[in-house]
């Protein structure tokens, strides 16, 4: 849990967090995101059954 | 006249769009205009304005709306054009690889962690039914996720803090505004000194004003931990604070420890101060609005910000400011206070001293015994203490932090009223917030006096600022000395000075 020391962030949404986080410095890389799915509910119900399944299949 | 422009399957943040929105509003001609995700919400929001044209109702959610209204079809081309070249233009930053390549911002969280593979914190600001699923691939990355969004339920929040602990991460949110860590302000954040007190906090603009009174004290932070507001409820059992705590009892720069909620389930709150008993470092207590306890051991208690603050500061040899002694006029039989604050935690602890000083009768939008709920949150009436960042005041709009008109709207209309006789504001600095937010409201602070040639209208403000914000306090203070504010150095002094003017 290392929240301490060199903080180096993933930002996820809000561009202006990312700008602000620039603006002081700190290592900051802003992802791409977009609605899973494209917002699509029962295909983002789907995507989460088959992470899940993923998830189990793994060692 | 009205067009609309509709961008399919492009999805842009609801900040970004509100500010294209903001923009082209001020463009010749241009009545009305919004920029905005087609969703349920924010078609209601186009009906209630006036601009719900037929190709906005079949757009989907996942769209962006681009709505104008103007005095020509001219200019309402112009204004879509320019909101779509802001939508379109400069949104992916590109960098250049050291050999020259160019590459495309990452899609994934593991993408991410390839071009920053020791990246330890992951901020979440989407939309909230978004957020669960990002927050638990970063605690299977081993990234530590601070969720800024809200509406993410009671589940989804156990089920991460649950896994969270397993992995030896921690989950500072959801509804999260503010972190301070190692001197990185994420979200909502002030520039304060580095020194030994360290914050856990569940209250965003409360953990603001506790940093930025122990800065302005002289004293410093090491580091201030949010947890999401309602981590000290039953169903979460305050499973972030207890690992806030245990990371300032290890850390080597925190001496003495802050925990900073409002009242926590009696359970919850029983076991963090049992663990809290357990560290070897003073522990100051502040679940605002809670019961008073006696000191014993090395925790303290206070109900209020500034108390707990200037105990803090004890610990370190300081001590917290003393406000300098406010003249202020007593206020009319029959007359009222309205406070219109934009920090969710400095209204909750106004409504408390308020209710403890038996201010009566007494309304808001926080649910709070003893303070009775408006009926209608846009037409408080009698004394009322409102948090303009309820869900409520937000649909379609950026919070207050962010976006000032709203109140300035409100302070308009309540200074209109002849029965108000005094306003409080609060205005938050910081990393995040709106670049000058006093300069912001000041025609409405001149148009609420000129509404009031009896002169019997005070307004009062307490700027929750560090003199090392990017905004400039001192600037900010002064702009409202000049327009005849009277500024408080604590919110906590700013409430009081109002119920003395009530009490005569």
């Amino acid at each position: 849990m290392d929240i301490t020391h060199k903080i180096q962030v993933i930002n996820v949404g809000l561009e202006f967090f990312r700008d602000e986080l620039e603006r002081q410095e700190i290592p900051v890389v802003h992802l791409d995101w977009h609605p899973p799915a494209q917002g699509n509910s029962a295909v983002l119900q789907l995507l989460k059954q088959l992470r899940g399944t993923k998830k189990e299949a793994q060692p | 006249m009205i067009q609309t422009r509709v961008k399919e399957n492009f999805y842009q943040d609801s900040v970004k769009l509100m500010r294209i929105a903001s923009s082209i509003r001020n463009m010749e001609g241009v009545e009305e205009a919004s920029v905005s995700m087609a969703t349920p919400t924010n078609l209601e929001l186009l009906e209630r304005i006036g601009i719900l044209t037929p190709e906005a109702q079949v757009a989907s959610p996942d769209d962006i709306l681009i709505v104008v209204r103007a005095a020509s079809e001219e200019q309402c081309h112009a204004a879509l054009e320019a909101a779509e070249t802001a939508i379109c233009g400069g949104g992916e930053r590109v960098a250049l690889e050291e050999d020259g390549d160019t590459f495309q911002a990452p899609k994934s969280l593991e993408r991410a962690l390839d071009y920053m593979p020791e990246a330890n914190i992951a901020l979440i600001s989407v939309p909230g039914k978004y957020a669960f699923s990002l927050a638990d691939q970063a605690l299977d990355l081993g990234v530590n996720p601070m969720i800024f969004s809200d509406n993410v339920s009671v589940e989804e929040e156990r089920t991460l803090k649950k896994k969270a602990v397993e992995k030896g991460l921690i989950v500072m949110g959801p509804d999260c505004g503010t972190c301070i860590l190692d001197g990185a302000c994420l979200g909502f954040g002030n520039q304060v000194r580095r020194g030994p007190i360290g914050i856990v906090g569940a209250a965003g603009t409360g953990i603001q004003e506790l940093a930025c009174l122990i800065h302005q004290s002289g004293g410093g932070i090491s580091h201030a931990i949010g947890t999401g507001g309602r981590d000290l409820s039953r169903d979460i059992g305050g499973i972030s604070m207890l690992q806030g705590l245990e990371c300032l009892a290890r850390d080597e720069s925190t001496q003495v420890i802050l925990l900073l909620s409002k009242p926590a389930d009696p359970a919850v709150a029983d076991h963090i101060l049992e663990r809290a008993r357990q560290v070897a470092k003073p522990v100051i207590v502040c679940f605002l609005g809670g019961k008073r306890r006696p000191d014993e051991g090395n925790l303290q208690f206070a109900d209020t910000m500034d108390l707990a603050a200037d105990l803090a500061l004890r610990h370190t040899g300081l001590t917290i400011t003393a406000p300098e002694s406010a003249k202020t006029d007593s206020i009319v039989e029959g007359k009222h206070i309205r406070a219109l604050y934009t920090g969710g935690s400095l209204a909750y602890e106004a409504l408390y001293l308020f209710r403890e000083a038996g201010v009566a009768p007494l309304f808001s939008n926080i649910h709070m015994d003893g303070a009775a709920e408006l009926a209608d949150p846009m037409r408080p009436h009698d004394h009322t203490v409102l948090d303009l960042g309820d869900d409520v005041f937000t649909v379609g709009r950026a919070h207050p932090m962010i976006n000032p008109e709203l109140r300035n709207d409100m302070i308009a209309a309540q200074a209109a009223e002849a029965d108000t006789a005094v306003l409080l504001l609060d205005f938050v600095l910081g990393y995040g917030c709106h670049p000058d937010p006093v300069g912001a409201a000041l025609p409405a602070l001149e148009k609420a006096f000129a509404l009031r040639p009896d002169g019997r209208l005070r307004i009062l403000a307490h700027v929750c600022g560090a003199d090392s914000d990017p905004q400039d306090l001192c600037a900010q203070e002064e702009k409202l000395l000049r327009a005849g504010v009277q500024t408080f150095r604590s919110n906590a002094d700013m409430v009081r000075a109002a119920i003395r003017m009530l009490h005569g």
